[in-house]
Order: C-alpha cells, then structure tokens, then sequence
C-alpha cells in the first residue's frame, strides 16, 4: 500500500506544463474526477460530523455501504449518478456534473442539513467555546483533509467574527463542501490497478467493477494519503506558507 | 412536444371515413374545420376553430421492426432509432445508459438556454407503459446532466418545488454571502481550478444560483399567476394545467418541455388512456376529446395571440395510430368488438409555429385510413423535422456512450409543412 500510495504516479501533481497538458493517457499527471455520489454523501457526512439516515437500514449505515439501489431513491445519491443496476453496463455509473446536481449542493437538503446539525461538527465547535482560529483549521482539516493557508485562515476568521458565530461556521463549511477541492477530489487508485480500464473502457473514471476488484484497498487507499499527508502538515503546522497544499492537499514525492 | 402516449385513434380524431364501412367509420360523425376540404371527428369542435394556425399531417406511417407495441414505438418516435434490444412482445425494456437519448435530451445539450431557467422539463409524469417508466424518455448516453427535470406533481393541483424554492433558513443575503465565501475558497485554488475547466463547476454553480435566487423557473411553474379565466379555458384537469405550465415554461426561457399524456401507455381507456383495444367510443367521445380539444386548442390560440408560435414549434402525435377496422387484433391483444389495436402503418400528427403552414393539411390516406396515399411521414423524418425547425442539423455526427459515430437521427426534414 505505501509502494502504490507513495509511487511517482500516484503522487503526481495535477498542475499540468506546456508539455503534458494534453495527456491522459501516460500518468504524467493527475487528472481530477468528481467523487463518486455514495463517496461524495459519505465525505459531507464525515466533514460535517452528521450521519445521512437512510430508511429501512441500520442505524448509521453510510452511503457506500448501501447495497440497494432503492434505497434512497431519487435522492442526492441518484443525482449524483448512483447506478440503477439495471444492466450490466459499465456506463450505468456517471460521474459528470450537471444542473441538477449544483442546484443539490447549492439548495438541497444534503450539504444544508449536515452543516447545520444540531449535534454536528459545527455546533460542537461552536459550543465548546473554542475561538475562531481553531474553528476555522478544524472546518479546513474537516473538508479539506489539510490546514488553511495564511491567507484562507485570516479570511475565515474575518469571516466568522463578522457575524453570528453559529451561523457563519455554518457558512464556512457550506462553502469548503461545495469547493471543488471537495467534490471534485483527485482520486487515482482504481485508475492506476487498471491502466487499460482508464482509456477504451465505455465510460469516464474507475468502473464499480474495478473497485470490487480493489476491493478494501481502495477504500484504504482514499485515506491513507491524506493519513501521510496531515502528518506532515501537523509536523510542519507552524510555518504556513506551502502552496502545494493550498492546490488540494497533494505533494510531490521527490 | 405533447406525446399523446398510448396511441389515440386517428379516425375516431383527426381523420375521419364517412365513407367507409361502418366496422371501419366508427360512431363518430366529421365536422368542418377551419383548413378548407378538411374535416374532423366531431368531438374535437374547438381544435376544428383553430386548425387554422396548425397544420395537420395525415400520412404518419411506419412498418415496425417485430411486434406494434407501446415502448419499442414510443422510443422510435422520440429518439429516432428503434430500440436495439426489442423484447418478442416488442415492450418492457427499462431505460438505460446505453439508450439513445430523448429529442428533448438533445436540444438541451445542443442549445442550452441563455436565462435562468430549467433547459427541459418533462409535464407531468414521466412515459410509461406497465411497470416501465421512462424508456424512450431520458438522456441516455448523454448522461444524467441531459434528463429532463421531471415534475412528478399534478399541475391541476398546488405544486411544491423545494429544489427551486429558497430554504427558510437561507435568506437570499445569506446564500450571497455563501457563495462570496465559496468564491474566495475556490479562489485561493488556483492551480485546481485549471486543472478542473473541463467540468465547469462555476458555469453550473452560476446557473443553480441564477435559478434558485432569480426564481425563474419557479414562477414559471406557479399557475396561481395565471387568470382563473385562463386556467379554465386550458381545462382544469391534468392535461390542460400541464399545458398552461409548459406555456409558461417556454415563455420564461426553457428550451424544450414535453407533456406527456397523463394515462400510462397501456393503461384503462375508462380512466383516459389513448390505448383503446375496448370501448373506443364513450370514453373517447367523454373522456379523452374534450380534454385533448379544449388543452390543444387553447394553447394554439394563447401562444398565437402572444407571438409565441413565430419561433416555438408545437407538436403533437403518440406512437401509433388505431386500426381501421373495429374488433380484430394487429398487436397480439385481445380486442372487444368495440375497441381499436394499435396501428403504425397511418396516423396523424399536429404541427404548428416555428413557420410551418398555418391552416394547411399534409399527407392524405386512403380509403380506410389504412396506409398513406401520398407524402408519407416517418416518425424519423418528423423528429428530423423537429430538429430542422430548431435550427439543429438532423445529419450531425454525435458520439454515443462507445464513442462511435452516430446520427443524430436517420431521417429528412418534411420541408413540404413549410410551404
């Protein structure tokens, strides 16, 4: 896991240069997907500290544990591209954005209730009284998987004492769910155990196929990165000028 | 696009055969219309008034690929290729991924609207037939970013739009600020932002803004804004507050909406299905008539007194006609003496604005209304026709879900409905 996790592909920077722009073929870099629906449900559950309550399963059942594809129904889930499972197609499982699906983050229910559970993580920041600088590095680690730059930390904090405290956190959070370094994540492990699935395949992005085939590697593989990563950030908290981190939590292996 | 799912009968409607034998005439007597030499079912009186601003194809016709039934027919009729999996009852396939998409699928990814507005908007329920909804209906191949944003809600009655409407909480000053704060996020990102042009998240965050604070589209969906006299005049059921909604639709912006016929498919002609293989005559005549009569005429008259047909094209057509001869079975049904089986080989089709002729009848079919005499339309050529009128090239090349080449549709544009 750490070979694969620490290669010099899975590492690559998504930042292109006038030469490997075009590519999406060589690893020369990454190339950016939009999260997966249950993924994307599951990553706003966990940033927010509210679990989704889904009807007819178990308490505290998440998204990609799902294994009905009727549950949930017409929901965030199905505008997010979850497969009907209807056919055997590849293609079943979308992963382009749409209207309907900003018009979700935006104004649904998903992102809006989770940012302002009475029990979540921004009530319990609020609450426990902690001042505005912690609030706003607890919100980045959060969504983020990595600390604000200086200049994110001191608009955030602007931010939050401009107002009513409560709701501006919830604001802030609102906003780093619905950046695009949340929705549209970097994502490259079932890419890189399936070189060939990545290009001729029918469709965009790793198959479901694929990451059965992965299985719990992928699943361990989303987080073991930001893992390594948040250990360095903490380690080297102190002097807050990387901008690689500031481009999306990724660094380049030297 | 109103899809008069189920297959109405076009002898008991638009093509009346005083002349033929009575198993073929049926009980219905014709009336006069507005096109000169063109008569109508006499349950239609008000279509008959204003006829005059539409004309009307009487040479629909296609030979099916196996058995005439709903779906297969319903595919072919609004995306232009048959399906490719065609069960031996010709029906009941779901939608899927690998589907060709929905004409109004394509126009919204060919010419996305400038306002902010909902691109294409399915009235009021999606196609069915049994359990199978959808089929012939949904973006396909295009993706999901290209279905129609479907109501699910009777327009007759107050509709709830939660996704369109504000959150209480969320005062319009509170989503602003939001989105200052996600501007400022996204901001600091820079290098992910390039690297994340292909998606266009702002372009898509811009319009969800746009709609959600401009409102748009939810006035557009509030008949509450209409007269009651208006209202009235569409009908105050289902069907005719769906048209009044897609009137309203077009005119705030939207590209492309579609009204589909309340009844599924295949379902009971007591309760206004089209699909009439028992008792043809009564709920025809009670029914089905004078709701198709009153939505489609008024909606010709209130798009005509507002400019709106110059540059809105309106049609409407189901997936078939009905037998010319009472009782006997084309479909594999079972028929009551009284009822019509399914009939691809002739129909008729209503087609108005976008410059098409006013008051002018095409195509002609003979005796019985059994095929075609002359100019026959193939409901390829008609969706070829649709594309033409909205200034798309029906011979485009588009790419499907395997990345081969595809046309957009196998068919010609009728260029006689402009002459």
């Amino acid at each position: 896991m750490r070979t694969i996790v620490g290669s010099r592909a899975y590492q690559a920077s998504f930042v292109t240069n006038e030469w490997n722009a075009g590519d999406r073929d060589n690893f020369s870099h990454a190339v950016p997907r939009r999260l997966s629906a249950e993924e994307l449900m599951d990553a706003v559950s966990a940033a927010a500290g509210a679990k989704a309550h889904f009807p007819d399963v178990p308490e505290d059942t998440a998204a990609s544990q799902l294994v009905d594809p009727h549950v949930g129904r017409e929901g965030f889930l199905d505008v997010f591209g979850r497969p009907p499972r209807e056919s055997s197609c590849e293609c079943e499982r979308r992963s382009d954005f749409s209207l309907p699906q900003a018009l979700n983050l935006v104004n649904g229910k998903t992102i809006s209730d989770a940012v302002a559970d009475p029990n979540g993580r921004v009530a319990m920041l609020v609450l426990s009284g902690k001042g505005d600088e912690v609030i706003v590095d607890e919100l980045y680690l959060a969504a983020l998987s990595r600390l604000p730059t200086r200049e994110e930390h001191a608009r955030g904090v602007q931010y939050l004492s401009s107002g009513a405290k409560g709701s501006r956190a919830q604001d802030l959070l609102w906003a780093l769910l619905n950046s695009k370094g949340v929705s549209l994540h970097l994502l490259k492990v079932a890419i890189m155990l399936n070189p060939q699935g990545h290009r001729g395949c029918n469709c965009e992005g790793p198959t479901r196929r694929e990451l059965l085939r992965v299985g719990s590697i992928g699943l361990i593989g989303l987080s073991l990165p930001h893992f390594f990563f948040w250990r360095d950030t903490v380690s080297a908290a102190a002097s807050r000028n990387t901008p690689a981190r500031a481009a999306g939590g990724r660094r380049r292996t030297s | 696009m109103i899809f008069l799912q189920g297959g109405p009968s076009h002898i008991d409607i638009w093509d009346p055969k005083p002349d033929a034998p009575a198993n073929i005439r049926g009980e219905f007597k014709p009336i006069k219309t507005k096109i000169p030499g063109t008569w109508i079912s006499e349950h239609m009186p008000m279509m008959a008034e204003h006829l005059d601003k539409a004309t009307l194809i009487r040479s629909m016709s296609y030979t099916p690929n196996g058995l005439f039934n709903h779906t297969a027919a319903i595919y072919q009729m609004l995306t232009g290729y048959a399906p490719d999996k065609v069960s031996p009852s010709g029906q009941l396939e779901p939608p899927s991924p690998a589907d060709f998409p929905t004409a109004g699928s394509q126009v919204s990814k060919l010419q996305p609207p400038t306002d902010p507005v909902l691109p294409f908007v399915e009235l009021p329920r999606p196609l069915q037939e049994s359990g199978i909804i959808g089929k012939g209906g949904s973006a396909g191949f295009l993706g999901k970013a290209y279905d129609p944003y479907r109501m699910y809600q009777d327009p007759a009655k107050p509709v709830k739009l939660e996704d369109l409407s504000l959150r209480k909480e969320i005062p319009p000053e509170r989503l602003k600020d939001r989105f200052e704060l996600l501007k400022g996020v996204n901001g600091s990102m820079p290098d992910l932002e390039k690297a994340l042009n292909d998606y266009a998240v702002d372009e898509y965050y811009g319009k969800a803004y746009d709609l959600v604070l401009s409102g748009r589209a939810r006035d557009a969906m509030d008949l509450e804004k209409e007269s009651p006299a208006m209202r009235e005049r569409y009908g105050l059921q289902t069907f005719g507050q769906s048209l009044l909604m897609a009137r309203r639709l077009i005119e705030a912006g939207t590209k492309f909406v579609q009204v589909n016929w309340p009844s599924v498919a295949n379902g009971d002609p007591e309760t206004t299905a089209w699909d009439t293989h028992a008792a043809n005559f009564r709920p025809l005549k009670n029914l089905h008539c004078p709701k198709l009569d009153r939505g489609l005429s008024a909606l010709l008259e209130d798009m005509d007194q507002r400019g709106m047909l110059k540059e809105t094209l309106v049609v409407a057509v189901g997936e078939f006609g009905r037998s010319p001869r009472l009782g006997v079975s084309t479909s594999g049904n079972s028929n009551a003496p009284d009822g019509r089986d399914h009939w691809p080989c002739c129909y008729s089709a209503v087609v108005a604005g976008a410059g098409i002729a006013r008051g002018a009848q095409f195509g002609e079919s003979d005796a019985t209304g059994s095929s075609p005499k002359e100019k026959p339309v193939h409901p390829a050529d008609l969706l070829a026709t649709v594309y033409f009128a909205l200034g798309i090239d029906p011979d485009m090349e588009i790419r499907n879900h395997l990345n081969q080449p595809r046309e957009l549709v196998k068919g010609t544009p009728v260029m006689g409905l402009w002459s």
